[in-house]
């Protein structure tokens, strides 16, 4: 695949605003992906190794338990970064990443970020503010899904008013 | 036919024509309307359906606005009246009162894109905007719905929803919970707006479903650029009479029944606030 270079970066909405050097450094350790309809980005229990930021094409978090269908947990679309489990041990892989159509990808190899964040306090710090507000994006969005969004709206009324 | 305008606070008798059970404990009735229905209804009203002997409960219209001498409705049973109007059947008789309040301002939004979003049940009252949508798709720029549900046994109207993407909507549907076989989406309704969709300088956004869904929908829409004047939410509230006179929907300095159930955003977006309303 071509070699990702920081203005291929800038152009995605995660990367938006940051600076040259910065997006040198996650280019670097970066490369094009491409996922058939099925087919795993990342898999459970593996060694977390790799971020994907979804370019084209969408996938589900699928949560296998023996003997039973595997349970889709949530779908990602274009634009979303997938992987969240490399940056702190144990570092291992919580679900199966599956592409839900064909996927193009950007691999992130998370041991080569890892070392550039640490030598490079100041990317440790953007990339970790923008990876928080994901993070803290899909921690609302279970809420919400916690919340039983959908539930009857009218259950405040008077029973004989129903 | 007498020129006397009709009593709003006088039932009008109706027939069941066809009863269609959606999902466990929701039903759609299509009613044989009376000779008033020939004058019609705007997408987003209500009418008040009176069960014989039991009582009587706001319900959205969620027919065709092309086909107004038809009544349709969308029924959850959830207490005694609602059980009651979900256990009739083709041939049944039930009192009808209105059409009442506000309907979707869908005149402000020809020519331009019409955001639709929706969370479980209400895909009712924004149905009838969707079948104008798709029955005169010109009228619109680009049509996309955004509808999310508990799970994939609680999507509402299932059969329609490929025949709304062949008349040219975007329709997208998650699911909190998925089960083996769903295919589709799986994550709350927020995460299918994207602002590549519409074009959030113009477009018009409708949202229906309980008030904590439209309240994060209202946040998402706002915050991809849909000014709050253009975003418009339809309230639910304990409507009585319907006419705005007891007062039962008090909503802040507003009756539900009367000024609303359809507001924008800036109206309601204080009041949304206050816990007490």
């Amino acid at each position: 695949m071509n070699r990702i270079t920081p203005t291929m970066l800038a152009e995605q909405s995660f990367f938006h605003g940051m600076e040259e050097a910065h997006l040198q450094s996650i280019a670097d350790c970066s490369r094009l992906e491409q996922y058939d309809a099925g087919s795993l980005l990342l898999h459970q229990g593996e060694e977390a190794d790799a971020a994907h930021l979804l370019l084209e094409g969408s996938v589900a978090l699928e949560l296998t338990v023996p003997g039973r269908e595997p349970l889709v947990v949530e779908t990602l679309a274009a634009g979303e970064l997938v992987g969240a489990s490399w940056l702190l041990p144990p570092a291992r892989v919580h679900f199966d990443v599956r592409a839900r159509n064909d996927v193009i990808s950007l691999r992130i190899a998370t041991d080569c970020l890892r070392r550039a964040m640490e030598q490079d306090s100041s990317l440790g710090y953007v990339f970790c503010r923008r990876f928080m507000a994901v993070v803290v994006r899909r921690l609302q969005a279970t809420r919400l899904r916690l919340m039983d969004l959908y539930g009857h709206p009218g259950l405040f009324l008077p029973e004989e008013r129903r | 036919m007498s020129n006397v305008p009709a009593d709003p606070m006088l039932p009008r008798p109706v027939r069941v024509l066809e009863r269609r059970r959606e999902m466990e404990g929701v039903v759609t009735l299509v009613l044989e309307g009376s000779p008033q229905e020939q004058d019609g209804f705007q997408p987003g009203q209500f009418n008040m359906l009176y069960a014989p002997g039991v009582g009587e409960v706001p319900i959205s219209i969620s027919g065709d606005p092309a086909e107004p001498a038809q009544l349709t409705h969308t029924i959850r049973s959830v207490g005694q009246v609602s059980h009651a109007l979900t256990r009739l059947q083709p041939g049944d008789q039930l009192g009808v009162r209105g059409p009442f309040g506000t309907g979707w301002p869908l005149s402000d939004a020809a020519g331009s894109d019409l955001v639709v979003a929706a969370g479980g049940l209400g895909l009712a009252p924004l149905r009838p905007v969707l079948l104008a949508a798709a029955g005169n798709r010109s009228r619109f720029g680009r049509v996309v719905l955004y509808y999310g549900t508990r799970s994939p046994d609680t999507v509402l109207y299932s059969g329609e929803l490929e025949a709304w993407r062949a008349a040219g909507i975007d329709v997208h549907v998650t699911v909190d919970r998925a089960a083996p076989g769903w295919k589709g989406e799986v994550g709350v309704v927020t995460q299918l707006m994207r602002a590549e969709h519409f074009d959030a300088g113009s477009a018009v956004a409708l949202l229906c479903g309980p008030e904590i869904m439209m309240h994060f929908s209202a946040q998402t829409l706002s915050g991809l650029g849909i000014p709050q004047a253009r975003i418009h939410l339809s309230m639910e509230r304990n409507m009585n009479c319907g006419v705005g006179l007891c007062g039962h929907c008090q909503f802040g300095p507003r009756l539900v029944c009367r000024d609303g159930p359809v507001f924008s955003l800036e109206q309601v977006a204080p009041l949304m606030k206050i816990k007490e309303l």
